[in-house]
């Protein structure tokens, strides 16, 4: 009798041991161990890569105009990542503003990714048009982070300023965004790192390095003796948003 | 005797009911049985007595303005429908005048768009506007966090609603929109002849049958407002043609008595 029980003991931890077990099985693919993935974008200025900074003055190379930023902000989101076995994963919250006022502030830390080999990587530029329209919202997505329209609901999605001896008053001012209709702003791009692959989990972090150029804005827009400010969504925002996030380049990943 | 006294443990046994339902944190909030559904969702921003309250001492507190001189209760006045006091252009701080007035805020919750030109979308996003626009309050959101966190009581009011350590900009705006949520007009004796509970006289019956066939069309009941964005004649104001190109909000016609300024 007292055999039984502890037979009966043994028998039903095991079947909790095994389910425990298969949990975290289950669990492996995707949670056990998560690793950190860090997104650097490096800002540049023109086709030749000037390093780019706040507060110092650069010649467009189309527009032959001479510009000093004391702004350049945008928000990312929605980044996703894919396996070798060509799942993506989805990364929950996933809403940044990258700064170029400096090299920390242009680096998105991302520490919660599922262990596993990954080959790809989408990103949203931009806000998606449901946070938009969602009310309060926290972290980079508060609206006193100051990329928010209070009179007219959205999100600034790229804040460029400073100052300009091409622009009538001085000064150029870009706030773009716009989530909705022919003009919206959001634009996925998805970066395969030119066939190369990386590895993460508890003990392997990679850094995913990108370029981005600033310059791009004015790819194929009027210069700032033609617009020097833009608040409203529409055409011109459309265009210089999508020119510039179309510049972000993959450079190389650290392992 | 003992019938009597059945009647009164009934009595007691509802009483006790009631009691429990004012006391309970989810508040058994009936909407008006004669209004649509509403547009805003209170079960993201769950509705509490506590919540209500603090979103009204935020409502009625000029620690909101860059000053401290102007509340959402300055240009949002109760005893005019909580629309401003009959001006064309209401103040803020300073006294500087805006483009427009300070329009009624009740029934929010039914609302979809905000703002005289509907360029809100949101009700929790509402008051980033009047708070930060420099002719209203004129401060900066952070300010405002950074105040209400070294006030002597808001820490502890904000701690019992939502339970956090740091007060942010998303919870001020939630705890706005439980008490500007609640703000709600539904029992005018036009909407208790709706309900049946009320009668109109031989006047007014044709009065509202006329209203219905000649105006129901855009200040549609019982919101007494389509929603829509029109142009009501203000052409001549160019300086503020809105979001919507010169076209306004459909406004309510409830609460009329109160609110003397026409836009």
């Amino acid at each position: 009798m007292k055999y039984s029980g502890i037979k009966f003991l043994t028998l039903t931890l095991l079947v909790i041991l095994s389910g425990l077990l298969s949990c975290s099985k289950d669990d492996h693919d995707h949670n056990a161990d998560p690793g950190k993935v860090i997104l650097e974008f490096e800002h540049v200025f023109g086709p030749a890569g000037l390093p780019f900074s706040l507060n110092k003055e650069f010649t467009h190379p189309r527009l032959q105009e001479n510009m000093t930023f004391s702004t350049f902000r945008y928000y990312i989101s929605n980044i996703r990542l894919r396996d070798l076995s060509g799942n993506w994963w989805s990364q929950p919250e996933s809403y940044y503003i990258v700064d170029a006022k400096s090299v920390n502030d242009a680096k998105i830390k991302m520490n919660e990714v599922p262990a596993g080999t990954y080959d790809a990587i989408e990103i949203l530029f931009g806000v998606d048009s449901l946070r938009n329209v969602s009310g309060a919202q926290s972290g980079a997505l508060s609206p006193s982070e100051g990329m928010f329209w209070s009179w007219n609901t959205g999100y600034i999605m790229l804040k460029a300023e400073g100052t300009s001896p091409a622009s009538a008053d001085g000064t150029f001012a870009f706030h773009l965004g716009g989530f909705s209709g022919p003009n919206a702003v959001p634009y996925k791009r998805i970066f395969t790192f030119n066939g190369e692959s990386f590895e993460i989990s508890k003990s392997k972090s990679a850094q995913i390095h990108f370029k981005a150029n600033t310059a791009r804005l004015w790819h194929s827009s009027d210069g700032l003796a033609v617009r020097s400010k833009q608040h409203m969504p529409g055409p011109v925002a459309a265009t210089m948003s999508k020119d510039f996030y179309d510049g972000v380049v993959f450079d190389h990943i650290h392992k | 005797m003992i019938q009597k006294l059945v009647i009164l443990l009934v009595i007691i046994s509802f009483y006790g009911c009631q009691k429990e339902d004012n006391a309970g944190e989810a508040e058994a909030f009936r909407l008006p049985a004669h209004f649509p559904e509403p547009v805003y969702d209170f079960s993201r921003n769950p509705f509490t007595k506590e919540g209500f309250e603090l979103g009204r001492k935020l409502f009625y507190d000029p620690i909101l303005s860059l000053d401290s001189t102007v509340s959402c209760g300055t240009c949002h006045a109760q005893v005019h429908a909580f629309a401003d006091h009959n001006t064309a252009f209401s103040a803020g701080i300073d006294g500087r005048l805006g483009a427009r007035n300070a329009p009624p805020i009740f029934n929010l919750m039914w609302k979809k768009h905000f703002m005289w030109d509907g360029g809100i979308n949101h009700i929790e996003v509402m008051p980033v506007a009047p708070i930060t626009d420099k002719n209203e309050m004129g401060e900066s959101l952070k300010e405002v966090i950074s105040k209400l966190s070294g006030h002597k009581e808001y820490p502890v009011l904000f701690k019992k609603v939502f339970g956090k350590e740091k007060i942010d900009d998303r919870q001020l705006l939630l705890a706005l929109a439980q008490f500007q949520g609640r703000i709600i007009s539904a029992t005018s004796r036009y909407d208790l002849y709706l309900q049946g509970k009320a009668s109109f006289s031989e006047d007014e019956k044709k009065g509202f049958e006329i209203f219905k066939e000649k105006c129901a069309a855009c200040h549609t009941p019982p919101l007494f407002t389509d929603q829509s964005f029109r142009n009501t004649g203000l052409d001549f104001h160019s300086k503020d043609p809105g979001e919507q190109g010169l076209r306004f909000w459909i406004r309510t016609m409830e609460n009329l008595l109160f609110l003397l300024c026409v836009i």
